[in-house]
């Protein structure tokens, strides 16, 4: 199992399109310090903000910049990353026939799908760990390293509203939404693997698990279809939002890390399943 | 009872079907140490499909596959350890080099130290690029670092499907002689399908030809070579009716050359082959030649294959 995923590991870290996921957390820094600094110049707004972002703009120092580029990552960026590197990684090697040259080994199939779980798995931790880093790198030398954090409610989708934590308050609320921000990759992992199986080949398998991550987010997001939102992982999976409230409801927190877990179980289970049944 | 006194591969009543269509039925074989085996069929006739069985990477319907007395399906993590196998095209990982490929791969059963994965390499002829990467490999060098990755790192069985496709002459030359080597050296059993007759004829000393998914001959190369032989004797002009006054029935036919001798073509066993050249000689006919004349394997496995098929997947015209 050890060799598996050191050769996992291996793959990923040898592969051009693995750096892809790195590239994306610079280009996604570069694009907020010049939004920041130009919104903070007045550079090209003629109409006066909203209070919201007014606020987000005044008091705007490395902790609101490393918190606040977490959303969009997590929502979009990072699993879009995963997906095609989850699918690649195993319906990719499927289509072309590598899977084939690790299965004439003495190796199981449950451990060939946990060795690229856990391959993931590292690999998006070290996104994450690459994304607090050097966001808060940059946004320290450009802005002030530390301050207040202020976030608002409906970029984390939660409850409308201004959010402010005293500077005292934040470090550790950054370290585990980041942390906390661990197990839904996992998870969007976990789909990639699964719905690899499902189709055997690399753009059906990546368009089918964007399309499932996406639509899963589009359904919860409307109101009159709450009757299936308890059922969608998206309703769970971004527990590490939840930090943003002043009092964190860890209740919720242990409950929806417990569903998180639990769907990303589910996944690897019918991937497992699924790969022990199927042909090579 | 140790490994050894055990076939390296004994398949028995091996059944695969995919809905209606059976693509393997009631096949056995049985493939011994030392010994290379040439799997023959047209294409769709269920060669892959019975190889990657014998792998696990399928399973059959019915019927069972025991590697050195093991049963695969119950056993398959450590009955896999000594087989080695390149099944269809060797696809290995591009971005990585060759040595990194083999390290990896072969790490899976067991870790080698680096000279014996750059002795296999040397052996396949690949010493000279350990650290290129497979991306910028031609077809052939990737078809010989799938050689080399089967035999690593204690290969018994090794099972190839088409090993000699995109080789040039040296290459398959090449090939041939690594087959036999490693078969008569080292004791390693080789399944070999193949689309080259020739080379088949020339590395087995067993063939089974699929034909539809049937075993239509399973035969070693001395049985197939001795099955339906003649012997030709060329006699001088115009004894006809002397030979076949003195043959009979046992004389097949009588063909016209063009240098005016002609041809009698008998069957019959090699011990009567004396008595009848003394028959033809005391009888007065001059015999300029006598030889055996053997079926190569090209015809017979046309002959078995070809016979009224309708089947598009066969390359027939």
């Amino acid at each position: 199992m050890f060799a598996l995923i050191r050769f996992e590991l291996r793959k990923l870290t040898a592969q051009k399109r693995s750096l892809a996921g790195f590239g994306a957390i610079i280009f996604i820094n570069l694009l907020f310090v010049c939004a920041f600094i130009m919104r903070n110049r007045k550079f090209g707004h003629k109409a006066v903000p909203g209070l919201e972002d007014r606020l987000i703009s005044e008091f705007v120092n490395a902790y609101v910049y490393t918190e606040t580029i977490l959303a969009p990552c997590m929502f979009v960026l990072f699993p879009m990353v995963l997906t095609i590197l989850g699918c690649h990684l195993l319906a990719g090697e499927i289509e072309v026939g590598q899977a084939r040259l690790v299965a004439c080994r003495s190796v199981s199939r449950w451990q060939i799908v946990l060795a690229k779980f856990v391959s993931l798995c590292a690999y998006s931790g070290a996104m994450l760990l690459v994304l607090l880093v050097t966001s808060y790198a940059v946004s320290a030398l450009v802005f002030k390293p530390t301050g207040d954090l202020v976030g608002m409610g409906h970029m984390y989708m939660i409850k409308p509203g201004v959010y402010i934590h005293p500077a005292s308050d934040v470090p550790w609320r950054i370290l585990l939404s980041y942390l906390f921000a661990w197990p839904m990759l996992m998870a969007v992992g976990a789909l990639a693997l699964m719905l690899s199986l499902a189709t055997r080949q690399f753009t059906s398998a990546a368009i089918l698990t964007s399309t499932s991550y996406f639509c899963s987010y589009i359904v919860g997001g409307i109101p009159f279809l709450s009757a299936i939102h308890p059922f969608l992982p998206t309703k769970y999976l971004p527990f590490w939002r939840l930090l943003m409230y002043p009092d964190v409801p860890w209740h919720r927190v242990g409950s929806y890390a417990f569903w998180t877990f639990g769907y990303t179980g589910l996944f690897l289970a019918v991937a497992i399943a699924v790969f022990n049944a199927q042909e090579l | 009872m140790s490994d050894d006194a055990h076939p390296a591969l004994v398949c028995e009543g091996l059944c695969k079907r995919y809905g209606q269509h059976d693509v393997l039925r009631d096949v056995s074989l049985q493939l011994n140490a030392g010994q290379v085996f040439g799997l023959l069929g047209p294409n769709g006739a269920g060669k892959t499909t019975l190889i990657r069985i014998v792998l696990g990477l399928a399973l059959p319907n019915t019927g069972a596959v025991r590697i050195f007395g093991r049963d695969l399906f119950t056993d398959r993590r450590q009955v896999i350890r000594e087989v080695g196998a390149v099944v269809e095209a060797p696809t290995f990982f591009p971005y990585l080099s060759a040595f990194e490929n083999l390290h990896y791969l072969v790490s899976l059963t067991r870790a080698l130290p680096r000279e014996r994965i750059l002795e296999a390499l040397g052996a396949v002829g690949l010493a000279q690029v350990p650290d290129q990467k497979v991306g910028t490999f031609s077809y052939g060098m990737k078809q010989r670092l799938g050689i080399a990755q089967a035999l690593l790192p204690d290969t018994r069985l090794l099972i190839l499907d088409e090993p000699t496709n995109g080789l040039d002459p040296h290459g398959i030359a090449g090939m041939r002689s690594l087959i036999r080597r490693i078969a008569r050296e080292r004791g390693i059993a080789v399944l070999v399908s193949s689309h080259l007759l020739g080379e088949i004829e020339q590395v087995c000393d067993r063939v089974l030809i699929l034909h539809h998914g049937e075993k239509v001959m399973d035969a070693s190369m001395e049985e197939l070579q001795g099955r339906d032989a003649e012997v030709e004797i060329l006699i001088q002009p115009d004894p006809e009716a002397v030979a076949k006054a003195a043959l009979g029935d046992c004389l097949e036919s009588l063909d016209a050359r063009e240098d005016s001798w002609q041809v009698l073509r008998l069957k019959l066993p090699e011990a009567r082959v004396p008595a009848v050249v003394r028959q033809l000689t005391e009888a007065g006919v001059d015999i300029h030649r006598v030889r055996r004349r053997t079926r190569n394997l090209e015809e017979v496995f046309l002959e078995h294959t070809e016979r009224g098929e309708s089947d598009v997947r066969i390359d027939s015209f």
